[in-house]
């Protein structure tokens, strides 16, 4: 093999891009797909077949036909039912790509049983894949004491990953092993579901990860699905084989974020104090949810929030439909929830008329406080602080009120543009989730050599070469080494040892801490032992999240980091389009390493947030993606973003660094949302927020 | 057909077909990989290359259309002193990429600096505009170029005072 020489490119990672690897006699690979969401495939018949092509089906799969290690079947190909559409049920490989794509796209899937695509009547069935209930209190009885009820739906809607590369992933046979090139983060899944799909030994097999770029946590499972696909295409060709999506065949049929639709009634006591919730949680994840069950324990702890309610009932439920199988997407579906609970929180606030930045704090349980799930507080939460500094430096009460007064004391169109302003707060909490082992079980190798060089081999170690800067200067610092000493090597199965993946800012709350350990382990043994001296350091993600029909378990903020968001917003009078006007960010998240690449990280972060709540939307229609989803589908464009102010506040040096990366995720929304909201004159409810609906609604009065 | 033209400042000839677009005869014939082909339809920016001092987008030009045309590639434009200018603003500023598009951000900051020696803030938001990044934030990429006008005004008064 020989990876081209990469390009000079600046400060970007040195790991190669799945796309950039090049090898003498590759074979290409495309995904031969179901056309309809259900019935028996019978065969799959190519229409051709030229020389130096292969078809490869189900049949050809010697080991496992299924993805290992997850909650749910997922078949590597299908060979029996249909469960969506689009759905892989062949490959087809060979030298030209063009020629790939178009025998896979006119190969005939025969089905039994199957109705067409235009009898699905949108994407949600009432196949429940997994179900949670909660009620701690009385809440029937509390609602007949409330003295103020609302009562409403709240809806996010499909996001698109937008992978800086789309997902694929590249086989070759190195004599009697097999090697994969995949972004992913799991590589130890990639090689777990390899071995056992070729049914070959895992000593067999090696992951080499290339590079990452933006994620969104949706590179956790699927990577391992397209790695079996290069790893099947390659041994039936005997040939290097590359699978790897185009744009828009990732968008429409790689794993989607999952649905969210939150009912929620809320009621108030005699004195405005929180007195009762009832939620309904229903998430459409596709044909499948690999991690529905952990994304149910988080939307369950992000709709109680830190909140004050004495009596709950939260029900949720992941539903099947018949879309391609949701994935994480940044916090497991919290940010939907938090969305919901945020406005829901604001509506409250302006029922009372209160300011909601006063109303959310006052609603804050205390320091030994019980919450819902049954655990007390070992503290309090640093919200009403982030609320205090957010406040002062957006100057929201006064702008809250001003605006309010304007708006009311308008008379016409010509009076100018609408403005509004919201807050909401939320946290990520880092107990995701799943006390599965190999979800939660962490592990990173460190090495001093004879030649005094620190060599640093783990799964979970950061890729960009910012944060590869702060693990060098860490671990440098420990053992009193120059930074240039310590190298960090690519994530590859044959160097680092076997981890859970790479979510949820697991680079930092917990890669970080197994780096700080070994490295301290390292410097006691430094002048005792011999070198070489390697330490092999491992953790388990503490107190992973439960819910089970005892209520949740664990401790949701035992390691959570924090966060308040303020947005202004500004709506054009005559066609009522929204224009952030400014993004004001305060963040409690333990010690952070690097200050400025955490504000960048941030902004970045908050792009994306800011893009969910105004356009990104996948629309499905007959249970496929719509035609013109694909092209409607625009990111932020730099000139719509509005300044972007991050504030953290500092917790000391020995506080421990948590994950930042879904903060803006878990508030933005909501804020953007009351914002518009405010400026719109009306309540909004739904992800992206269609402020442009209420001048039409006017009209049709 | 054989298409003969300027590349990264030498002649070059290729074979190529009429559907054969730029980008995959840049990474496929010459290994020129910082292009990359994503979108193939012009809208992502991460394919952008300099023909004739324009920026286009590499994946929506026939082969065949830069017959005698000079074709720069990021390949390219960090070997010119121009780079440099940029190289430094994007180091001052902290500007870090995970890689995917950094050619064309940084083409499309070298181009913005050819047209307009001062840009300002809506300039450059414009010129990145064109490419379609999710992870860098438009400040630090302002700021970056603001700098790089800075580095460039003082390395061409310097050069001018010789
Ligand atoms: S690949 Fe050319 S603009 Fe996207
Ligand atoms: S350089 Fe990372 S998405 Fe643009």
């Amino acid at each position: 093999m020989s990876d081209r020489p990469a390009a000079r490119e600046g400060r970007s990672p040195t790991i190669a891009a799945l796309s950039d690897i090049a090898m003498p006699g590759l074979v290409h690979v495309a995904q031969v797909r179901a056309p309809a969401g259900e019935g028996r495939l019978r065969r799959v018949v190519p229409r051709q077949m030229p020389r130096g092509y292969r078809l490869v089906t189900a049949a050809d799969i010697e080991g496992s036909a299924f993805l290992p290690g997850l909650d749910v079947k997922i078949p590597i190909l299908a060979s029996d039912s249909i469960s969506w559409i689009g759905e892989p049920v062949a490959l087809v490989a060979g030298p030209d790509p063009d020629i790939v794509a178009e025998l896979a796209r006119t190969a005939s899937v025969e089905l039994e049983g199957a109705r067409p695509p235009e009898a699905e009547n949108g994407r949600l069935s009432e196949r429940v894949i997994a179900k949670r209930l909660l009620v701690s209190g009385d809440p029937d009885g509390a609602f007949s004491k409330a003295a103020i009820l609302i009562d409403d739906t709240w809806s996010s809607s499909i996001l698109e990953h937008w992978y800086s590369e789309p997902q694929g992933a590249l086989a070759h046979f190195d004599y009697d092993r097999i090697v994969i090139h995949t972004a992913t983060q799991w590589p130890s899944h990639v090689l777990e579901t390899v071995s056992a799909v070729l049914g070959c030994r895992p000593a067999e097999v090696r992951v080499k990860a290339t590079r990452l770029g933006v994620h969104l946590d949706g590179k956790i499972w699927y990577p391992s699905m397209l790695a079996a696909h290069a790893a099947l295409a390659a041994k039936a060709c005997k040939a290097p084989a590359r699978i790897l999506l185009t744009r828009e065949e990732d968008f429409r049929y790689s794993p989607k974020s999952a649905q969210a639709s939150i009912w929620i009634k809320a009621g108030l006591d005699a004195d405005n104090n929180p007195l009762v919730m009832d939620a309904t949680l229903r998430f459409d994840m596709g044909a499948s949810g690999p991690f529905a069950a952990d994304m149910l324990v988080e939307a369950g702890i992000s709709v109680l929030g830190a909140y004050r309610w004495p009596n709950v009932r939260v029900e949720a439920v992941a539903l099947a439909s018949k879309g391609p199988p949701s994935g994480a997407f940044a916090g497991l579906g919290a940010a939907g929830v938090f969305f919901a609970s945020g406005s829901m929180m604001s509506r409250l606030a302006e029922t009372i008329e209160e300011d909601p930045i006063s109303f959310k704090n006052r609603c804050l349980l205390g320091r030994a406080e019980r919450h819902p799930s049954g655990e007390s507080l070992r503290t309090a939460t640093p919200l009403p602080s982030i609320g205090d500094r957010i406040a002062r430096s957006s100057d929201f009460a006064r702008k809250h009120a001003s605006y309010e007064l304007v708006r009311k004391r308008r008379t016409s169109r010509a009076d100018g543009p609408l403005r509004g302003i919201g807050y909401s707060q939320a946290f990520q909490a880092d107990g995701m989730a799943s006390s599965k082992a190999p979800l939660s079980r962490y592990a990173l190798e460190a090495t001093l050599g004879k030649d005094l060089g620190l060599t640093i081999a783990c799964h979970g170690a950061p890729s960009r070469p910012g944060p590869i800067e702060t693990w060098k200067e860490e671990a440098a610092r420990v053992l009193g080494l120059p930074t240039e000493s310590v190298s960090i090597l690519e994530p590859d199965t044959d160097t680092a040892p076997p981890s859970g993946p790479g979510i949820r800012s697991r680079s930092v709350t917990v890669s970080g801490r197994l780096l700080a350990r070994a490295c301290a382990a390292i410097a006691k043994r430094r002048f005792r032992d011999p070198l070489p001296i390697s330490v092999r350091s491992t953790a388990g993600v503490e107190r992973c999240l439960t819910w089970t029909e005892e209520g949740i378990e664990g401790q949701p903020f035992s390691q959570a980091s924090w966060a308040g968001a303020v947005v202004e917003v500004e709506l054009d009078p005559w066609t009522m389009v929204a224009r952030p006007t400014g993004i004001w960010l305060c963040i409690d998240a333990g010690r952070i390493l690097s200050p400025d690449r955490a504000t960048k990280a941030i902004r970045a972060a908050a792009m994306d947030a800011l893009g969910a709540s105004m356009g990104e939307s996948v629309t499905f229609a007959d249970g496929i993606v719509e035609e013109g989803s694909y092209f409607s589908y625009v990111l932020q464009s730099p000139r719509d973003i509005p300044p972007i102010m991050v504030d953290f506040i500092d917790p000391g040096r020995d506080a421990a660094p948590r994950g930042i990366g879904e903060l803006p995720f878990h508030c933005v929304p909501a804020a953007y949302v009351s914002a518009a909201s405010q400026a719109a004159g009306k309540p909004l409810s739904s992800l992206p927020a269609q402020t442009a609906e209420y001048p039409q609604r006017k009209r049709e009065r | 057909m054989t298409i003969t033209f300027i590349l990264n400042g030498e002649d070059v000839s290729v074979r190529a077909t009429s559907g054969d677009r730029l980008v995959d005869v840049l990474r496929e014939d010459f290994g020129l990989i910082a292009a990359k082909a994503d979108c193939r339809k012009g809208t992502c920016g991460k394919c952008l290359v300099l023909v004739d001092g324009r920026l286009v987008p590499s994946c929506m030009i026939p082969a065949f259309k830069v017959r005698g045309k000079e074709v720069v590639t990021f390949e390219g434009f960090v070997q010119t002193v121009e780079y440099e200018d940029i190289r430094q603003g994007v180091e001052e500023a902290g500007l870090e990429t995970c890689g995917f598009c950094e050619s064309g951000l940084l083409l499309a900051l070298g181009s913005l600096l050819d047209s307009s020696a001062r840009p300002s803030r809506e300039e450059v938001l414009e010129a990145i505009s064109s490419v379609q990044c999710r992870c860098t934030d438009p400040e630090t990429t302002i700021a970056a170029a603001l700098a790089a006008a800075d580095h460039r005004a003082r390395r061409t008064y310097r050069r001018d005072r010789q």
